[in-house]
């Protein structure tokens, strides 16, 4: 029987070390891959979050945008300045049949709300229906120009919208 | 004799396997590293775009008078027009601490105040990339 080579001897060990060294690389590139990948998940659904009730309401207020059909006050009182506002309240008008209705929108108990109803009549703001979940959402107006904030997790945004009709900013 | 033959054939099968795997790996990291950049890259337009559309709201309802553009959405007036800095969240800070500048630029300021305004919209990064740019105008509408 022949006793081992020194060559083998030295051989096992490094091959089985570069072996190691292979699967550990490959560990290291695969968590690289998973930590963009859940990066990059993130903040799109962050963006997502932040951006999908501006838009939603930007294209709410440009498909209501005609004179005096839009405005922005109180939930209880549309006559009420938005800066004097308890509850700031989105009011986008329409007629139908000759009758005057309105959906107010607004935030109550972690949701953005929607109610669709004719004007004058009285409401609570819990009979609205929940459109999306937010933290914080806010009106002003000045003039024509209508500014919504929207918070949702840590950050909120602002943006700002000027009615495109003429004696747009009715009440 | 066998088993060293073995080891050795194993060895390189593995160095092989090493180099196929190293060259891969730096594809994957390079794809990694840009998709990160990318999203970082679009993340920074989205955020630029509302900022930019926010101004250029203020500057159709101000018809086109800066200051009161500056008023409105903060920022301020110098010789070039209006100035907004943010910092990497987006939030306006000063000059020092910016990593994105808004500038307002008026084009045509005509006497009459019922004429049509412009001015050129921008948004750059602090290594001068320009994230996005436009022109906007406004008028007195009575």
């Amino acid at each position: 029987m022949r006793p081992p080579s020194s060559q083998h001897k030295l051989g096992t060990p490094f091959v089985l070390l570069v072996f190691c060294l292979f699967t550990i690389t490959l560990l290291l590139v695969l968590l690289l891959g998973a930590n963009v990948y859940r990066n990059v998940n993130a903040r799109a659904a962050a963006a997502y979050d932040q951006r999908v009730c501006l838009d939603y309401l930007a294209a709410k207020l440009r498909h209501y945008d005609q004179a005096g059909m839009v405005f922005c006050a109180d939930f209880h009182d549309p006559k009420r300045e938005p800066a004097a506002a308890e509850l700031p309240t989105l009011y986008l008008c329409q007629e139908v049949e000759g009758e005057l209705y309105q959906t107010r929108v607004y935030f109550h108990d972690g949701y953005l709300r929607e109610l669709f109803a004719a004007a004058g009549l009285e409401f609570a703001p819990g009979d609205g229906q929940a459109v999306l979940p937010a933290d914080e959402l806010n009106f002003d107006q000045q003039g024509r120009l209508i500014t919504i904030f929207c918070r949702s997790g840590d950050q909120g945004q602002s943006l700002s919208l000027l009615l495109r009709s003429q004696g747009g900013a009715g009440r | 004799m066998n088993t060293d033959r073995r080891a050795t054939l194993f060895l390189i099968e593995q160095l092989l396997a090493i180099l196929f795997f190293a060259l891969t790996a730096a594809i994957c990291v390079q794809i990694f590293v840009s998709s990160q950049l990318m999203t970082l890259t679009g993340e920074a337009r989205g955020e630029a775009a509302l900022q930019a559309q926010n101004v250029a709201e203020s500057y159709k309802a101000c018809a086109g008078d800066l200051a009161a553009v500056a008023e409105q959405q903060g920022g301020s007036i110098d010789g070039s027009g209006l100035r907004q800095y943010f910092d990497p969240n987006w939030q306006l800070c000063g000059q020092e601490a910016a990593s994105y500048t808004l500038t307002l630029a008026a084009t045509s300021e005509p006497a009459d105040p019922v004429a049509l305004r412009r001015a050129q919209l921008e948004v750059i990064d602090n290594q001068g990339r320009v994230l996005l740019a436009f022109p906007v105008a406004g008028r007195e509408v009575e």
